[in-house]
């Protein structure tokens, strides 16, 4: 059975480079796959890549696989792999309310990157996957993700745009479901009838797309509660990423009912380090007493395992030190 | 509809706050306040964006933080609900009738909200919800107030604290394009007005960043998106940069006998240089903005939401 890794956290902790390390060093032993969101140019440069996709970047002698998401035309990719027939694409392409649609979005980076992860969650070759997921303040928006697009793609939306007349809600509407009426009538009015009809033709078109989203949705939800994913959330020992990363680990347990039992303190002083006190006069000094003060907190005692990663000096970053650091880890 | 010619004047300037999660966009709303409060002499408003929530109707309730500022935050059905209100009350009606049309206007706004459907259309299609933020924002910098029943006080300024860069951009790349696609009608008017606004001199974009690979990059390709729709951000700030005078100090204990200490000294001034080297960097490739400088400072305590200096913030 596959060993999922999800790697947790928000922006700019270092989740990419904690995910790329433990990726390589799993690799030394097993065959499994990588896959980065938002992956740094400088990263891509220590891996030896020019950049990664999501086409395979093949690493560790052909043990990893490495993905990178890429946003651009992303909506095009997913229409031409839901949608078989090249000329429905393009007459969904061409249609002229479809630049609103592309450019708006929001969580179709969300819905690239789980479409990708349950591509290769379906694979029988891969021994492992390691994803980083996409830098979130609450990063379950990401699983969140098709129930949103899903709404949007609702039959039921797409027969109120079909249907002039307001369905009935409930027996209070039926009162004043006269009312309503006008009210429908001027809502539809104040957007113009003309675009009314338009976009309802292009949701039919979209239609294949709700069917994609529900299957990725129950992949996804399987995927978070098999006892073989690990969630690992990422932070950094400062009082606001890590009051951001409590508020997650609780979303994830109370929205999604996952436990985040792992918890990676990127850039952090090792354990058992002290001072001179003669540095007190530094940030250097200030930062090493608020990680302590931090790291004596109630939240960390919930954690199986708490670990402390050392910065890497921008200048020194390549990848033996990268391969270390995943050991580390592991 | 008709407006006087000097209507920029007499709207309150805006100030919208955005950047990569993580940089500090909260901190510098807040700081923003304070410092306007002490320039400007109207009520400083500072709207809260930073989540594209839903919540129940009604209008927004404005609350007074301090003496001069006050407080909102926005949630998508309260805004079209006064939205609609708003709309509806401009139906020229004779003046025997208006007092009881108001009162109309605000339940018929809140029936269509009440209706699933109306309420799924407008949380689903896309882009417009970001629009109808920007409008909310635009219209409370032009007629907006502290106090509804004395509309003559009016915003001194408005400061934004937007979401992150990506759903930012959202907001006026969707007002944009909601307004070519439905080019005729009561909203595009609306949008149009909006729009107009949010292009005027008025409207002023901030950008926050670290100085740091990732963010650089990203501070880098917003700028290049907001240029590709015709909006240039006034200023840029660098935040939680490590102040020189820090380098200058930790120079000195590089002579440690601990080996491991000595090396995360070494880190840490490796750090800071990375951080001089990107500043440079930044500001050289972007010389037509502003480019400042905002120190790292620790918080300590749990309930200083500030961690800016606010002397170093130069409007």
């Amino acid at each position: 059975m596959k060993k999922v890794y999800l790697i947790l956290g928000s922006g700019g902790v270092g989740k990419t480079t904690v995910a790329a390390a433990l990726g390589l060093a799993l690799a030394e032993k097993q065959k499994g796959a990588l896959f980065t969101v938002d992956p740094s140019m400088r990263l891509c440069q220590t891996l030896g890549l020019e950049k990664l996709s999501l086409k395979p970047s093949v690493l560790s002698d052909g043990n990893l696989e490495a993905y990178g998401l890429e946003v651009h035309d992303g909506l095009r990719v997913i229409l031409e792999k839901v949608i078989k027939d090249p000329e429905r694409v393009q007459k969904v392409i061409q249609h002229r309310l479809f630049n609103i649609i592309e450019g708006n979005i929001s969580h179709l980076e969300h819905f690239l990157a789980m479409d990708k992860v349950v591509e290769l969650v379906e694979r029988d070759d891969l021994d492992f996957l390691v994803v980083d997921t996409p830098p979130h303040d609450q990063a379950f928006e990401f699983f969140e993700t098709p129930k949103v697009l899903s709404n949007f793609l609702d039959k039921a939306f797409l027969r109120i745009l079909l249907d002039p007349n307001l369905p009935e809600d409930g027996i209070i509407s039926r009162f004043i479901g006269k009312a309503l009426q006008e009210g429908w009538k001027l809502f539809r009015s104040l957007l113009g009838e003309g675009f009314w009809e338009e976009l309802s033709v292009l949701l039919q078109d979209l239609m294949p797309l709700r069917e994609r989203l529900v299957f990725a949705s129950e992949r996804m939800n399987k995927l978070l509660h098999d006892s073989n994913t690990q969630a690992i959330l990422v932070s950094v020992p400062e009082s606001n990423p890590l009051r951001v990363a409590q508020a997650l680990s609780v979303d994830w347990k109370n929205k999604l009912g996952v436990n985040v039992e792992s918890l990676i303190l990127n850039r952090s002083f090792p354990e058992g380090l002290v001072l001179p006190p003669d540095l007190s006069q530094t940030l250097f000094y200030q930062k090493w007493l608020t990680q302590n003060k931090l790291m004596q907190g109630e939240w960390f005692k919930s954690f199986h395992k708490v670990h402390r990663l050392s910065p890497l000096s921008p200048f020194e970053m390549n990848l033996e030190k990268l391969q270390e650091m995943g050991r580390e880890l592991c | 509809m008709l407006r006087p010619a000097n209507f920029l004047y007499m709207s309150a300037r805006v100030y919208f706050v955005t950047g990569k999660g993580g940089t500090g966009k909260t901190s510098l709303s807040i700081a923003l306040t304070q410092i306007l409060s002490k320039q400007i002499e109207g009520p400083i408003l500072l709207l809260k964006m930073n989540s594209f929530s839903l919540s129940q109707g009604g209008y927004e309730p404005v609350r007074k933080k301090s003496e001069r500022v006050w407080e909102q935050n926005l949630h998508l059905h309260r805004t079209v609900e006064e939205y609609f209100t708003v709309t509806l009350a401009k139906i020229p009606l004779p003046s025997f009738f208006q007092k009881m049309a108001a009162k109309l206007n605000e339940e018929v706004a809140s029936r269509l909200l009440s209706n699933r459907y109306i309420l799924k259309f407008i949380e689903a299609c896309p882009g417009l919800t970001p629009t109808i933020f920007l409008g909310k924002v635009c219209y409370e910098a032009q007629v907006g107030a502290p106090d509804l029943s004395k509309p003559d006080q009016k915003w001194g300024a408005i400061v934004v604290d937007a979401p992150s860069t990506g759903q930012a951009l959202q907001v006026f790349e969707s007002a944009r394009t909601l307004s070519k696609v439905l080019s005729h009608g009561v909203i595009y008017r609306h949008i149009h007005q909006t729009l107009e606004y949010a292009y005027s001199e008025n409207f002023e974009i901030f950008l926050l960043t670290l100085a740091e690979e990732g963010p650089v990059q990203e501070c880098l390709e917003t700028i290049e998106r907001f240029q590709k729709i015709g909006l240039v951000p006034k200023h840029v700030w660098i935040n939680k940069v490590t102040p020189q005078d820090e380098k200058i100090k930790l120079e000195t204990f590089l002579n440690q006998k601990d080996l491991n200490l000595k090396n995360l000294i070494q880190d840490d001034l490796d750090r800071i240089r990375d951080q001089q080297d990107r500043i440079e960097n930044l500001k050289n490739k972007i010389p037509q903005i502003n480019v400042s400088c905002l120190s790292e400072r620790l918080t300590r305590e749990e309930t200083t939401p500030l961690s800016l200096n606010l002397e170093e913030i130069k409007l």
